[in-house]
């Protein structure tokens, strides 16, 4: 990694600016998890799109005019009825055009318009690179300022997507930080005071919680039990090993052990950058984990 | 094989992009070959622009050339008609006018004697310098009433300026007229050497 810039959401000055410090124009967007649509159905497997597309309206109509990519997670029913269970990920196409508008107005060139689900994802990609690792069962919780979203995967490939409709997760402190973000930020090599690095012997990129007894709110609690229910549902025999915590949200490690204490799964705090060479003096914590997976999927240089 | 999440961008999209892209590209090579072509035919129009001034430079200078070649023939033939003139003026200046040669020939002749024939010899001769000299002879033919009158007409020519070496060739009796056939030879002086005696 040559160098990372922050600026703020829809900023297109300081957008071009900071492409403008760059090599390259070649832009991968990354859609903010508010703007993402997720949904499990149960469908037959001689579905087609267009169904699919009926399915999903009938849990939201904002998947009428959405972009709409799915993954078949596992097969459910007996011989004679198969179905299939699909995980299906959608993104409004006015989102998508605002983004890629925004970006090229900027100077630069979109090649790719990803989601952070599947850019968390592949930042753990080198955690699952031995025999055997594909059976750790991994909850990743994507916490952001104005929305959340679940994924478990089996090793590093997503079987489970949930996005949380909680509102008031942002903590006080991350309201303070956010209100600090100027429009432009160029971060330097300084350590992250607000993030602890890894203690030897935790896998690299993942740092563990303590436990904790903190409170939680109960509506997040809510959701996290319903999603490890729905994944045990689907996997009877697969329980989840870990709970890693990514997002900008995710630097308060109080409330993180707090949530892993009370799922009663070890957690983790990511640090992708451990992954990207020279990522680490730029960037490091979980607020990176969206921009190390889309650079471990698109650089040719990683470490 | 790409993942379902890696885009979310329709094919339809990239698709679109890829030709725009191709129209881009494609503008921009024809705008390419457009200039190329309007600054090739600028430069082959002005260069057939200076090659019809040259053209008609060098059709004057061609011209030019033809007529002070022509010209410089007709001088040198002129010279060659100057230099034929001036050697057949040299040739008639360097000899003795015939009519001269014919009168003190015959004038000189003594009482009842005759020439049956004259001949004129030219000869001419190159020297080591590669100089033409040119000797001429009259050769004469006669009959005379005896020896005294061959030798009186000898002494005569003898004496006179345009003519050389006169010697007799010979001298016969005729039986049937009972006179004197004789011969005589002698070379004609040189104009050229006359006047330098004249001069003297």
């Amino acid at each position: 990694m040559q160098s990372a810039v922050e600026v703020a959401l829809g900023d297109s000055e300081a957008l071009k600016i900071a492409l403008s410090s760059c090599k390259g124009n070649r832009c991968v967007v990354s859609i903010d998890n508010k703007d993402l649509l997720v949904q499990h159905i149960r469908v037959s497997f001689d579905v087609d799109e267009n169904e699919i597309r009926k399915s999903l309206l009938k849990h939201d109509i904002a998947w009428g005019d959405a972009e709409i990519r799915q993954l078949t997670v596992t097969t459910t029913g007996d011989t004679t009825t198969p179905r299939q269970e699909l995980l299906c990920v959608g993104i409004k196409r006015e989102k998508t055009h605002e983004a890629v508008e925004c970006v090229e107005l900027a100077g630069g060139e979109v090649i790719a318009v990803t989601v952070p689900l599947y850019a968390s994802i592949r930042a753990f990609d080198r955690l699952y690179r031995r025999d055997g690792d594909e059976k750790i069962t991994s909850l990743l919780l994507d916490m952001d300022n104005n929305s959340s979203i679940v994924m478990i995967a089996h090793g590093s490939n997503c079987v489970f997507a949930h996005r949380l409709s909680i509102e008031d997760q942002k903590s006080d402190v991350e309201n303070a930080k956010q209100q600090e973000i100027p429009s432009l930020t160029l971060l330097h090599p300084e350590p992250n005071s607000d993030f602890e690095r890894r203690v030897e012997g935790d896998p690299r990129g993942l740092q563990s919680t303590e436990s904790s007894c903190d409170a939680i709110e109960p509506s997040l609690e809510s959701e996290l039990e319903q999603c490890l229910r729905h994944h045990g549902a689907l996997f009877p025999e697969r329980a989840v090993d870990r709970v890693i915590f990514t997002g900008r949200c995710a630097v308060d490690t109080a409330r993180c052990s707090a949530i892993a204490s009370h799922l009663g799964i070890a957690g983790y705090v990511a640090d992708p950058s451990a992954w990207v060479h020279g990522a680490d003096e730029y960037t490091s914590g979980p607020a990176w984990t969206t921009v190390a997976g889309i650079c471990i999927r698109y650089m040719e240089r990683v470490a | 094989m790409k993942h379902p999440f890696d885009d979310f961008l329709p094919q339809t999209w990239h698709e679109e992009r890829a030709d725009n892209r191709v129209v881009r590209v494609g503008i921009l090579l024809v705008a390419i070959v457009l200039v190329a072509t309007a600054t090739a035919f600028a430069a082959t129009l002005s260069g057939w622009r200076s090659v019809l001034t040259n053209r008609e430079t060098v059709t004057a200078r061609w011209v030019d050339a033809s007529e002070r070649v022509q010209a410089y023939v007709k001088v040198q033939k002129d010279i060659q008609d100057a230099m034929n003139d001036k050697k057949t003026l040299q040739k008639l200046s360097s000899s003795v006018p015939r009519s001269l040669l014919l009168w003190e020939v015959t004038q000189s002749l003594p009482e009842q004697t005759r020439l049956d024939d004259i001949r004129l010899e030219t000869r001419k001769r190159m020297s080591d310098e590669e100089e033409t000299f040119t000797t001429e002879s009259i050769t004469l033919l006669g009959v005379a009433a005896n020896d005294a009158s061959i030798s009186s007409y000898i002494d005569t020519l003898s004496s006179c300026e345009y003519f050389a070496k006169v010697s007799l060739l010979y001298a016969q009796l005729d039986k049937q007229s009972d006179q004197r056939i004789f011969s005589v030879q002698l070379e004609i002086v040189n104009q050229e050497s006359l006047m330098v005696e004249v001069t003297e």
